[in-house]
This record gives structure tokens, C-alpha cells and sequence, in this order.
């Protein structure tokens, strides 16, 4: 009776265990699309494909032109880049940024240590507060956004530097010295000269004269390091002679008063930021900026012949 | 045994548990997302004349209408005519998706110079006008998608374009509106409830709501939007517990009459009569619309300057001099590389609520009186006007050309009109 009772408990058990096993469903297709993802009926095809080969697959980075805003800041006003900008932004990136480092350091750098996203967004983020604007971020060594970008034009490679250049290697920078530190002893040189809050207020002249490369050098020691690589690297001889010759003179606010001597050598001080940044990155990352600068210098020539 | 009886029990209740509710809905989410991206961007695309796009930047921004056809190929054509583009037609195309976020949500990805300046902050302030270009897909019908801004949370409605309205003919019908609403220093509308609301300054199409007689502190504003048929406010407004939101301009042109509560309606001045006097617009006399008597005395007055001066860009109106206080009729005229102008001062005296009476007083200003006794026409058009007149309009909601006649002489008439002649 007992093994009966067992064998009648143990049949609908095991009825309903392999129930279980015989009910379980078969996969439906996939909710992901598993063919390529580009429309070739799309009126960005031939760009989203050009993209994909010059970027995603070398790279694997993402080009981003169509703005959706929960990709970007969302306390600032903002709007998308223009179609034709779009384009002629990501031949430029490619051809003066990525291009120029590849030929230095090689493909494989930037496939390490290179921004995963790039997004473009066509206006300036304005903080009407404290009259300022962002030109660029980089957030976590991983994205690196572009503002700006309706204002591209082509034609005025100081505009290209100061807007888009200067700062996608400022947040490069940024980008290496989060996986390997600057080293500790950068902070001396301008140690005390700091001001986070109220560098908007200096003139060129005025930080020049204490040793920055621009004001924004002077709001922070982080700043002022990458500061003086993207500088460096986008200023053309004259320009980064004007600049030492400019730190080598008392400094003049932007009212135009001839500021009393502060004791620093302004020069000096900035030679001496580069030095340790040049060593930095030989040392660090096998990163040759003197030769990355001549590359860069080489290319910003021939502009003309890459966006035809 | 028991035990084994009530462990049997505990089986048989274990397996009644094991059947499920059946799914709710009869696909997964992402699966019923991309499903309602792809219908959206269908009926997105079904317009072959494209959207009228009823826009509202933020919740307290007046409305305009942008014009959209979405492309399969993911390109938008976009214009739009109004203040904001100095009211010439703008056009731009650019790109358009669909992703999913909160739900459906259309976003305009690229650039577009119709679209964008709302949300442009280099204009003005670093703030610009702080408007979306994402929204949410909130409901599709055949011949209207609703969509609310994703970050100022506005509402939007797109209206399917008739397929023989052209978007210029759709934009001179808004034109059209907005002057017969609004045109030439618009009167205050009112609207009586329980109480009566003037609702003033309709021609920034944010009207500022004030309960009569009460504190203008305690007034509000309502944006909205000027449709081809009438208005359309932003949100749903209500007042002594009645609510509205869309109007239609009625066939006499004499009031908007709510869509959703047709006993509410705004209409315009009460009184004609009252509504010239206090009018502070220059009055045109029509020289196409004038009844036998006035035209040869009118044409006497032209005549007479051509002579005199050489006139040309002759014009004869009623106006309300400030500077002499007291309404005039004027002449204005160009000769050689002067323009002059001269003020006959006329006493105006309502008599009713469309009824004025106006009276020569023979006073005038410098060239006024050079005209007065040179010009021949001049005195006989102030005489002819000295006397009691029957105003009327044919658009009451807001007289922009009204016709006096004499009331002791139906044959004796004239037209006067704000707009520019």
C-alpha cells in the first residue's frame, strides 16, 4: 500500500516536471535586429557607411551626429549639428585628429586609449550665469563631445584649432592622464595661482605673464596640464612664439592696465609645464609631441584637398 | 499515512500553482516599442502634403505653425513664415528618427533652421527660446498626431495638410486670421460667463485674461495659437468653472465661438461708435468706396491739390490728434520732396452704439488752415462729414473698414478703413 501511495505520488510529480521540461517555449527571432544596421534607403547612408568604415571599424568608435538630448547635457539648451557640418566635422576629426596620431603612434594607440564616442552638437553650451561657454568634454575617458559645430568653417584653421582641435586634444589629455597620472610635481609650478571660479576674468596677457598657456590653464592643475599639450600642439610657431613672448612680459588685464611685477617668469614656467608634459607622454605613452605637432602642422596644409 | 495523504494534498496544490495569467500584452516590450516606432514614423510619413505643426515652445510661449513632410528616407522638409523670420518663408531640410524612449518619441536629429530656431540658444541670452525638438508620440489618427515636448512637457498638434491646400495658401489663411483677429490695433476681445474677462493683447498671441473691474495684478496669461479657422490655446482654460480651449470664427465674422462649449464666445467691441472714438488708428477714407456725393466732393480735393501742389500719394483720413486733442480730418500728400500734412479739427459726439456724430469746427493747425482756404474740396468734405452718421462693419470681431452713412440720407456714405490703402 505504502509503495503504492509512493508510486501514485511520484507519477504526477514527475508529470508535472516534465511538463515543465516539454512546455519550455522555443525562441522567437530576436527583438534585436541582426542584419546590418544601416537603411540603405536612409538619406545619411552613404555617410553612416563611410562612418562605419572610417571609425567604427578601425576605432570602434561612434560617430554621433544626430543629437538625442539624453546623450547630452540636458541643463543646457542646445541643438543638433547640420547635415553638411556633420560631414565635413568628421572628415576633419579623421583626417587632423585620428589620422595624425595613427601616423605617429599607430592605430592601435588610439584603438587602446582613444574616445569610444564622439557627438557633435551644433551650438555652443552656454552658462548665461557666469557668461561662459563649453567648447568640448570628455567624460570618462570614454566620450568626447564637440559643440560648436554649426559654426565649423573649413577655411580658418584658427577657428578649426581654438573651437575644435585644441580642444579634442585638451580632452585627450584628459583622457590619458586618467589611466596614467601626470606627474605630482606639476602642481608646483604655479602652486597658489589657481582660480577655478574667476579665470574668466584674466586676459591672455595676464595668465600668460604667470605662466599659463591660456586662462583656462589657470582654473585648475589638471586644466593647466592638458592646456599646455593642446596648445602646444595646435598653435603654429609663430603663434606658440608670440605666446612665450608674451609670458616673458609684465601682463596687461582686460582693461588694459600693465599689471605690477608678480616675481614669476611667466616663460620659463610655461617651457618648464612642457617639458614635463613632453617627458610625460614619451615616457608614459611612447608619445613623441614634437613629431605628433609636425604631423599636425603637415596636414592643417592640405585641409582643402580632404573636404572635396 | 496522514502524513503522506496531506504531502499529496501539498503536490496536487503545488501543481495547481504552476499555471500562469497569460501574458497581458502579446509581445515583449522592446518588441512593442519598435512595432509603435515603426507605425509612427508610418503615419508620419502618410501625409503626402505633409503637417501642419502647431509648435509651442514652452508652456507660456505663444504658438506658430511650422509646415512638415517626413520622407521615408528619413529627411524632413520644414517651413514656416511669422514674425520670427521676419515673415519670409523659410525652408530647410534635414534629418528626422524615431527612438524609443519615454515611449515613441520623434526627434529632429539634425539641424533644421525652421525647427531648431526654437531651441537655439545663441538667440537669445544663451537661453534661446528654449523650445523642444524631441517629443513624444502621445496618439496618432489619420489625420492628426499629438505630440508633447519632451523637456518643456507642451503639447503639439500636427494637422494632415488637405492634398489640394498648398502650404502658401495655408499660410495666407493663417495670415488671413491673424489680420481679421488681430490686424491693425485690435481691440481687446470679452468674454462673458458669470462674469465678464477682457482678454487684451491678442496680437502677441498670448492673451493677458483680466476679470472686469478687478486688480490688474491679479490678471493671467494664455498663450496660443492662430489656426486657418479660429484659435487654439495652449492648455485648456477655465473660468467660473467652464473650460475651453479651441474657437472658430463664426460666417459675420462677430465672435469665435468655443469648439467645446459653443454658449462660450469672445466677441469684440460692444459699442462701434465708441470703439472709433476711442480708436487711436488712422482712418482712411476709401476713395473706391464713397456714394455719389462724397466722390465729387472727394474728387473736387484731389483735383484742387494737383493743381496747387503737384500732389501725388494723396490721402484724406480721420484720426485722433494727441498733440491737439481733438479728432481731425487730415490731408497728407507728397509734393516735390516734401511730404505734408494738414488737421482740420472735427468734433466727434457718439450718439449711440452705432451711431457719431461729427461737427467742423473750423479750427486747424498751420497747413490745415493754408488747406482750409486754399484747397477747394477741403471745406465741403468737413461740411459733408458735419452731420450724424449709422456706423456699421462687416467684421465686427474687429472693425478694421467701417461704413458711415448719413442718417438723415441713406445715399449720402462713406467707407473708412484702418488698413493701409
Amino acid at each position: 500500500m505504502r509503495k503504492l501511495i509512493i508510486i501514485l505520488l511520484v507519477i504526477p510529480l514527475l508529470g508535472v516536471i516534465s511538463s515543465s521540461c516539454t512546455k519550455e517555449e522555443t525562441l522567437g527571432p530576436s527583438i534585436f535586429s541582426t542584419v546590418d544596421s544601416l537603411d540603405q534607403n536612409s538619406v545619411t547612408y552613404d555617410f553612416d557607411n563611410w562612418l562605419k568604415e572610417s571609425y567604427l571599424q578601425p576605432y570602434n568608435l561612434d560617430f554621433r551626429y544626430k543629437l538625442q538630448d539624453v546623450g547630452s547635457d540636458m541643463s543646457y539648451n542646445l541643438v543638433p549639428v547640420s547635415l553638411p557640418k556633420a560631414k565635413d566635422m568628421a572628415k576633419l576629426v579623421k583626417y587632423l585628429w585620428f589620422d595624425a596620431y595613427a601616423a605617429v603612434v599607430g592605430q592601435e594607440f588610439l584603438r587602446e586609449n582613444g574616445p569610444k564616442i564622439i557627438h557633435l552638437i551644433g551650438s555652443p553650451a552656454y552658462n548665461p550665469v557666469s557668461g561662459t561657454i563649453l567648447l568640448g568634454t570628455a567624460e570618462g575617458g570614454i566620450k568626447v563631445t564637440l559643440y560648436s559645430c554649426n559654426d565649423l568653417n573649413p577655411n580658418d584653421i584658427a577657428m578649426l584649432n581654438e573651437y575644435y582641435f585644441k580642444t579634442m586634444h585638451h580632452e585627450f589629455a584628459h583622457i590619458l592622464h586618467q589611466k596614467k597620472n601626470y606627474p605630482i610635481e606639476f602642481a608646483a609650478f604655479s602652486k597658489g595661482n589657481y582660480n577655478p571660479l574667476g579665470w574668466q576674468t584674466k586676459s591672455d596677457s595676464e595668465a600668460a605673464s604667470q605662466g599659463f598657456v591660456s586662462p583656462y590653464a589657470s582654473s585648475q592643475v589638471k586644466e593647466d596640464f592638458v592646456e599646455v599639450i593642446a596648445n602646444y600642439l595646435v598653435k603654429s610657431d609663430a603663434d606658440w612664439n608670440n605666446l612665450l613672448d608674451m609670458a616673458s612680459k609684465p601682463g596687461i588685464n582686460k582693461a588694459g592696465t600693465t599689471l605690477p611685477d608678480d616675481g614669476i617668469n611667466g616663460k620659463a614656467v610655461i617651457l618648464s609645464k612642457l617639458d614635463m608634459a613632453t617627458k610625460w607622454l614619451k615616457n608614459s605613452w611612447n608619445l613623441d609631441i614634437v613629431q605628433l605637432r609636425a604631423e599636425i602642422m603637415a596636414r592643417e596644409a592640405n585641409i582643402n584637398e580632404i573636404l572635396k | 499515512m496522514k502524513r503522506i495523504i496531506y504531502l499529496a494534498f501539498l503536490f496536487f496544490t503545488l501543481a495547481a500553482c504552476h499555471y500562469e495569467e497569460p501574458d497581458i500584452f502579446s509581445a515583449a516590450p522592446a518588441e512593442r516599442l519598435t512595432t509603435a516606432m515603426k507605425e509612427d514614423a508610418i503615419a508620419l510619413q502618410s501625409a503626402s502634403n505633409g503637417w501642419a505643426m502647431e509648435y509651442f515652445a514652452t508652456p507660456s510661449s505663444p504658438g506658430y505653425t511650422l509646415f512638415a513632410k517626413f520622407k521615408p528616407s528619413g529627411e524632413v522638409f520644414m517651413s514656416c513664415k511669422n514674425e520670427l523670420t521676419n515673415n519670409v518663408l523659410l525652408s530647410d531640410s534635414s534629418v528626422y528618427t524615431m527612438i524609443g524612449d519615454y515611449g515613441p518619441v520623434l526627434s529632429f536629429a539634425s539641424f533644421n533652421k525652421v525647427m531648431h530656431q526654437f531651441s537655439n540658444p545663441e538667440n537669445p541670452n544663451g537661453y534661446g527660446l528654449e523650445g523642444d525638438y524631441e517629443f513624444i508620440v502621445l496618439k496618432t489618427s489619420a489625420n492628426q498626431i499629438t505630440l508633447q515636448g519632451k523637456k518643456r512637457g507642451t503639447i503639439i498638434m500636427m494637422n494632415k495638410i488637405p492634398q489640394n491646400k498648398t502650404w502658401n495658401e495655408y499660410i495666407t489663411d493663417l495670415e488671413t486670421m491673424n489680420t481679421t483677429l488681430f490686424g491693425f490695433g485690435a481691440p481687446s476681445l470679452t468674454m462673458s460667463i458669470t462674469e465678464k474677462y477682457n482678454f487684451s493683447g491678442g496680437g502677441s498671441h498670448i492673451f493677458t485674461i483680466l476679470q472686469s473691474g478687478a486688480d490688474v495684478n491679479t490678471s493671467i496669461d494664455a498663450p496660443f495659437i492662430v489656426t486657418p479657422t479660429g484659435i487654439r490655446f495652449h492648455t485648456i482654460q477655465e473660468l467660473d468653472g467652464k473650460s475651453f480651449q479651441t474657437f472658430t470664427l463664426n460666417t459675420d465674422k462677430s465672435a469665435l465661438i468655443c469648439t467645446e462649449n459653443p454658449d462660450l464666445k469672445f466677441v469684440g467691441p460692444d459699442s462701434l461708435s465708441s470703439f472709433l472714438e476711442k480708436n487711436l488708428n488712422i482712418w482712411n477714407v476709401d476713395p473706391t468706396k464713397l456714394s455719389a456725393s462724397v466722390q465729387s466732393t472727394y474728387d473736387l480735393l484731389v483735383q484742387s491739390l494737383v493743381t496747387k501742389y503737384k500732389a501725388t500719394g494723396i490721402k484724406l483720413f480721420i484720426k485722433y490728434n494727441s498733440v491737439r486733442k481733438s479728432h481731425v480730418l487730415a490731408i497728407q500728400f507728397t509734393s516735390g520732396k516734401n511730404k505734408l500734412e494738414g488737421d482740420l479739427d472735427m468734433n466727434f459726439n457718439i450718439g449711440g452704439k452705432a451711431e457719431i456724430s461729427m461737427m467742423n469746427t473750423e479750427n486747424a493747425d498751420s497747413n490745415g488752415a493754408k488747406f482750409y482756404t486754399n484747397i477747394a474740396g477741403y471745406k465741403e468734405m468737413a461740411d459733408l462729414l458735419s452731420t450724424s452718421f449709422t456706423l456699421t462693419t462687416d467684421s465686427p470681431i474687429n472693425p478694421q473698414v467701417i461704413r458711415l452713412v448719413k442718417k438723415s440720407d441713406a445715399n449720402t456714405w462713406l467707407t473708412i478703413t484702418t488698413n493701409t490703402l
